[in-house]
């Protein structure tokens, strides 16, 4: 026993010397005085700057947009792999979960082909005489949110997918023998038994979106800056690593005030697969 | 209510899954105000009936006719039946009274009708007081009364019962199956009610359909089944009996000599039999009593035996006798009969003719 307990060693050491110690640093450094000592005014500078604060809106702004895109797209695609026999449903989640091998970055610039002024939707768009011109789909925050759908909406599905395959089916077939129509058997038990998914996965998809770097910076425009892209250019271009931890605490703890209701409103060892409903 | 005013009935119906015959052409007519059981063992196509009169299966040939309508490819939710499910599928998401009153509000009642509706029935089922409570925070036995209440909240003129009891423990499905059956009474309603548990079906039926291999064995009252079962299945199905095979052989008198395969010589009453006809006999174990020594046995059927097992139930004392030829006997007698014997002690068992019934093999 006490030997197997040596197996966690060097995980424990990697995780303390590149985990903890950088976010102690960090959490340091956001509380440091350009002279030093405790101080609380890089804080007070973030929140009283305009600019930031439009930005952290524009986050959480683009976070929720995602999150609803995601919703949207995502219910209906979980419910028909619940509704489909078990032996198959399994294939299914494969053909969602294959695209997801191939990285971010690819992902993002296959979009990009899409989208782009000269890409293959605006070809359709004027080819058959929707648009005059080529729409402008790239480097809007119509680009962000499809990019961002795209490379979240598989955390949406598996969420709601884990809920919804543990709905007991006779609960859907009793709703039905007492005179509920098939919309009704939805609107009255389906629907409401199914969201702790639609809570879980719409904070998962929440907190992932609002840390997003990769897919706002290729696909936004100058003017859909979010808190990851800002965090960036203070290490990068302003050089001012003080602000950048500050940044990086608030993105943090709204980070962790999200995972705190998702283990409270749905249980977190749902995300690792763990645990039937 | 008139006699032949059928409540359900199943013309024909057959139901295949792929090359399992799950129904082999069941013909079933359930009057009005019955409360009628399918008995068998799993596989037998008790619940695949039940599921066709609820409309979650459709038969492959044949009908499903609920009041003499034809419904054999009405969906579920048009067809007016309440039901119980197996393990009571009450909506987690709602209160008790949310629960006993979705049939309503699917049937678009008034709000106020509802009340007064769901009132009556948690007082009749004995829930009153625990409205607000999720069906989580309940027993099972409270749940179980949940469903019934839900099953009986629109006044569906059939209710469906799916194994009701199965889940319970025994001192409580005594304690539902008394309500079950003062429900039946107080709201006229037919129920049809499925278990694999004869005890539950023999005490609980007006009349009992028993099912083995997707047909019916036989339809009858409990006592019907019990005292003169057509096969050996419902004989073995219903408590215990001994099977004696043999060729029938002389009358005597109104008695027919039967000459068992195992060398014995009985005298049975059945009639229509005649001499070198194969015949199947079943025997009850309270119709065996044990002969004092000495004790006249004319008229009757005896066989020497020894004691091979002994088993105290209270109420009776169970035995299985071995005799000489090597037949075997399940016999019961009251305690006060079997108290002196030990195993391996030698007896003289009887039993009179016409105890026995004539059994299809």
């Amino acid at each position: 026993m006490t030997r197997t307990r040596l197996l966690i060693v060097p995980p424990l050491l990697f995780l303390v010397v590149f985990f903890v110690y950088p976010i102690a640093a960090m959490l340091a450094r956001s509380v440091t005085g350009t002279q030093g000592g405790v101080t609380l005014q890089t804080y007070a500078a973030v929140l009283k700057e305009p600019v930031y604060l439009l930005i952290l809106a524009n986050t959480f702004r683009i976070a929720a947009i995602v999150t609803a895109a995601c919703l949207l797209v995502g219910y209906p695609t979980a419910y028909f792999l619940s509704q489909v026999a078990g032996n198959r449903a399994p294939v299914y989640l494969a053909f969602i979960a294959v695209p997801y091998f191939t990285s971010v970055l690819v992902r993002t610039y296959a979009w990009m082909v899409l989208l782009g002024r000269d890409g293959l939707i605006n070809h359709v768009l004027v080819g058959l005489h929707l648009a005059p011109q080529p729409v402008k789909l790239l480097y809007t925050d119509f680009g962000v949110v499809v990019g961002m759908t795209y490379v979240l909406l598989p955390y949406m599905i598996v969420a709601l997918y884990a809920v919804m395959e543990g709905i007991d089916r006779t609960l859907v077939r009793a709703a039905a023998a007492f005179g509920a129509s098939p919309w009704e058997r939805f609107r009255r038990v389906f629907f409401p038994l199914s969201l702790p998914g639609v809570v879980g996965g719409s904070l998962l998809v929440f907190v992932i979106a609002l840390g997003f770097f990769i897919t706002p910076a290729l696909m936004g425009g100058p003017s859909d800056q979010m808190i990851a892209m800002l965090i960036q250019t203070a290490v990068e271009q302003l050089l001012n690593w003080n602000l950048a931890s500050v940044l990086g605490t608030l993105l943090l703890a709204a980070t962790l005030i999200g995972l705190i209701l998702y283990d409270r409103l749905v249980g977190l060892e749902k995300l690792i697969g763990g645990g039937a409903l | 209510m008139s006699a032949d005013s059928s409540a359900l009935e199943l013309r024909g119906a057959t139901k295949t899954y792929g090359r399992t015959h799950a129904l082999r052409g069941v013909d079933l007519r359930i009057s009005t105000g019955e409360f009628l059981t399918l008995l068998g063992p799993s596989g037998s196509g008790k619940t695949t009936a039940l599921m066709l009169w609820a409309g979650f299966v459709e038969p492959t040939s044949g009908k499903v006719l609920i009041g003499n309508r034809d419904v054999s490819h009405v969906p579920p939710h048009r067809r007016g039946l309440g039901m119980v499910f197996q393990h009571y599928a009450l909506f987690p998401h709602m209160n008790v009274r949310q629960n006993v009153a979705f049939p309503l509000v699917m049937a678009k009642w008034s709000r106020r009708r509802i009340d007064a509706r769901v009132d009556d029935l948690l007082e009749l089922v004995g829930l009153a007081g625990l409205e607000r409570r999720f069906p989580r925070q309940l027993s099972g036995g409270q749940q179980q009364r949940v469903a019934l209440a839900r099953a009986l909240a629109a006044k569906s003129p059939v209710v469906l019962m799916d194994e009701p009891l199965g889940a319970l423990d025994r001192k409580l499905r005594e304690e539902l199956q008394e309500e079950f059956r003062r429900i039946h009474r107080e709201t006229e309603t037919t129920f049809v009610y499925v278990t694999h548990d004869q005890g539950e079906a023999l005490s609980l039926s007006d009349r009992i359909a028993v099912m083995r291999d997707g047909s019916l064995e036989q339809v009858g009252s409990p006592e019907e089944l019990y005292e003169h079962p057509r096969t050996a299945f419902v004989a073995g199905f219903f408590g215990e009996a001994t099977f004696l095979n043999g060729r029938a052989g002389a009358r005597i008198g109104d008695l027919t000599v039967l000459e068992t395969d195992t060398g014995s010589s009985v005298r049975i009453a059945a009639r229509g039999i005649e001499a070198g006809q194969n015949v199947n006999i079943a025997i009850r174990p309270e119709r065996f009593r044990l002969l004092a020594a000495g004790e006249p046995d004319e008229g009757l059927n005896v066989h020497a035996a020894r004691v091979a097992d002994r088993s105290y139930g209270g109420a009776v004392v169970r035995l299985r006798l071995e005799t000489e030829r090597g037949e075997r006997l399940a016999a019961s007698l009251q305690p006060e009969h079997a108290h002196a014997l030990a195993l391996g002690d030698s007896v003289r068992v009887a039993w009179r003719p016409g105890d026995e019934r004539v059994i299809a093999p």
